[in-house]
């Protein structure tokens, strides 16, 4: 066993006899707490990735705090059959993917604010209240780019990658799809104020201080536009390397929306 | 090329007698916070173009009406046009809504143009409208940024602040230009502004108060951005045969041209540069048969100070790289220079009422072109003025080239 962490994804790992730890990094009064666009279905999510690093496992026995439809678009199946379950700590922003029971092991935080919590907490409880007076996504809509909102599943056209999905109705049969790699150079960036921020971040976009958005050349080619993960804006430059990690993007009429948003890389090109 | 263009410029080469269009009158709201509504916006512009025609018009022989309008807030979002037309005298004419975003009304001029030139109509009013300050705030933020991908932009947190930050911070990596140039940009249009009765913001700014504006999405602060603007603009056009009975100084539309580009940023090749704006320039120079060179006035559209700088070098203007420079030298400068880049204040201080703006900029240069604008705010000896009007990030553009010389046959 060891209790030295991993930061991964965003988050912080740690691997086990019996499987792996994974806590937000984020701490108050002394108890892990959720970034601001964080929750266990992200957390399992690159759980899961991080893993699968060593083992090829995909099938879990999935606790009811995570979303089972989100963890589907990943790639990883809820399987009451599996020897895998993913554990939640219901007061502490923290699971374990264990073959056993559950697991656990100390491991530091960055302190943040509990006020600043709360407020997220409840800015995503109201923003999920909300019903969209303009602009608007449907399920279906959403649901239908689903893989490369999770997957980053594009195609590939020719010796290219395209990302996102495009339709070719006059093109044939050589077109296949493909999973880009989750990973890219800035080309340009920006930070909105709070009141810059589309409507659907608009609860949130104040406590945060505004949101900041990067245009990104991915690995495979095509170019992509993402939100910062765990709205981190403090080190943007044109050139740093980003990676894609889950998070939740937005919440409307009672369902969170989750997607990629970018990550500052710790391997910087 | 397309087709029809294709077909136009033969025919022209070939020496084949086309119908030539004309604007007869144009008229115009005031930009801002307007008092009235759709209907009374609409009625008073038209009004005031059908008023500008020197002799003989009246609202009955007109044939068609092309009316752009995003329909902004949905007040009335299905027959936007009918409901305007019935309110101004316009009675029964054949109308519809053009929606091409914020380029709507450039491309109703541009449907207007082709109507005539069709043969199948010989008077045709192009038009636009937005109200857009009498909605609550959230409402508001909600239709802000409706023209963008919604999909993919929107869910990145995007609206276009976001979007054209975008373009000039990657402008600024590739080129070298910097933020003082589009606070020069800024002091600029609002420098022409201050003396137009139409303009939204009518005030003078300096550099220091433009470059110290809080930033709305980094770099662009608030000085580098257009307000959202009520307004309506109307513009009359005629076929030759008919002119000469309503004026004896038609302004003369001499090219038209429009394209369209990928709509998310992402999807395009190049994000300091507007395929939409140059494929539609080179059509509009095309037809007629001038160059960038040739341009006393471009009124462009500057939704944001970046945009100006992208114009001026996918016009043509500039050669590309050096927009920034263009800028700091003040070459747009009324009177200072070759060209004169939105003497009417553009989108930034006149105001940017979206359906309305692409022929309130056709009835900027219509005033222009006939030497009726404010005291103080003429363009001297201009003979040929350029209109462009882009629909969100780029994704359509149409441009328009005007004389007071009919192209030579």
């Amino acid at each position: 066993m060891s209790n030295n962490p991993v930061y991964f994804e965003g988050y912080l790992v740690c691997t086990h006899d019996e499987g792996i730890i994974a806590k937000s990094r984020f701490k108050a009064n002394h108890t892990h707490v959720f970034g601001p666009d964080s929750d266990y279905t992200t957390l399992a999510i690159s759980a899961i990735n991080f893993m699968r690093k060593t083992l090829d496992v995909t099938n879990f026995i999935v606790d009811d705090n995570i979303q089972i439809e989100v963890l589907q678009a990943c790639g990883y199946l809820h399987d009451e059959n599996s020897i895998w379950a993913i554990l939640c700590s219901p007061n502490s922003a923290e699971l374990c993917i264990t073959k056993k029971d559950k697991l656990n092991s100390e491991i530091e935080g960055e302190e943040t604010n509990l006020t600043f919590v709360k407020e997220i907490e409840n800015a995503w409880i109201k923003e999920g209240n909300s019903i969209s007076q303009g602009a608007y996504i449907s399920d279906q809509s959403y649901n239908l780019s689903i893989s490369g909102r999770m997957n980053l599943q594009g195609q590939k056209v020719d010796d290219n990658y395209v990302w996102p999905a495009r339709e070719y109705p006059n093109y044939g049969p050589d077109i296949v799809d493909s999973n880009l790699s989750k990973s890219g150079t800035i080309l340009s960036w920006t930070s909105l104020a709070p009141g810059g921020a589309p409507s659907e971040f608009s609860i949130r976009a104040p406590i945060l201080g505004g949101i900041s958005t990067v245009f990104v050349k991915l690995k495979d080619g095509p170019n992509g536009v993402f939100l910062m993960a765990d709205d981190d804006s403090s080190s943007l430059e044109i050139g740093l390397t980003v990676d894609l990690v889950v998070r939740k993007i937005y919440a409307q009429e009672g369902s969170v929306r989750y997607g990629l948003k970018a990550i500052i890389s710790k391997l910087q090109a | 090329m397309n087709l029809m263009h294709r077909e136009l410029v033969e025919l022209l080469t070939a020496g084949v007698v086309m119908v030539e269009v004309a604007i007869i009158g144009a008229g115009q709201t005031k930009y801002g916070n307007h008092e009235k509504g759709l209907k009374g916006m609409w009625a008073e512009s038209a009004k005031n173009a059908f008023d500008s025609v020197d002799h003989n018009f009246e609202p009955k022989l007109i044939d068609e009406a092309f009316i752009g309008s995003t329909a902004f807030g949905g007040g009335q979002l299905g027959n936007t046009a009918a409901i305007l037309t019935e309110h101004s005298g316009m009675d029964n004419v054949s109308v519809r809504r053009v929606e091409n975003a914020c380029a709507s009304s450039g491309f109703a001029l541009r449907d207007a143009w082709m109507a005539i030139k069709s043969g199948q109509a010989d008077i045709v009013v192009a038009g636009g409208i937005e109200k857009m300050n009498d909605l609550s705030a959230e409402r508001k933020r909600f239709w802000l940024g409706v023209s963008g991908d919604t999909e993919w932009e929107r869910l990145a947190g995007l609206t276009f602040p976001g979007t054209y930050a975008l373009m000039a911070r990657r402008h600024f990596h590739e080129y070298g230009s910097k933020h003082d140039d589009l606070v020069n940009i800024s002091v600029k249009n609002h420098t022409h502004g201050f003396l137009n009765m139409h303009a939204h913001l009518r005030k003078e700014i300096s550099f220091e108060k433009a470059k110290s504006g809080f930033m709305v999405a980094d770099p662009l602060t608030l000085y580098d951005c257009c307000p959202t603007s009520d307004g309506a603009s109307t513009v009359i056009l005629a076929a030759d045969h008919v002119v000469k009975r309503f004026t004896d100084t038609p302004i003369w539309v001499k090219g038209s041209g429009a394209a369209s580009d990928n709509l998310a940023l992402h999807d395009r090749p190049s994000i300091t540069e507007l395929i939409a704006t140059k494929k539609a320039s080179k059509k509009a120079y095309e037809l007629a048969g001038l160059t960038p060179k040739n341009i006393d006035i471009a009124e462009v559209h500057d939704c944001f100070t970046i945009a100006e700088l992208l114009a001026t070098e996918d016009l043509g203007f500039c050669d590309k790289g050096q927009g920034g420079l263009f800028a700091r030298e003040n070459r747009g400068l009324r009177n200072n220079g070759e060209v004169a880049i939105n003497p009417s204040g553009g989108l930034k201080s006149k105001g940017h009422p979206l359906g309305a703006t692409g022929t309130g900029q056709a009835v900027e240069v219509f005033k222009q072109l006939r030497g009726e604008v404010e005291q103080g705010r003429q363009v001297i000896d201009a003979e040929i003025a350029l209109t462009h009007n882009v629909g969100g990030s780029g994704a359509t553009c149409a441009v328009h080239i005007f004389g007071r010389e009919k192209n030579v046959k």
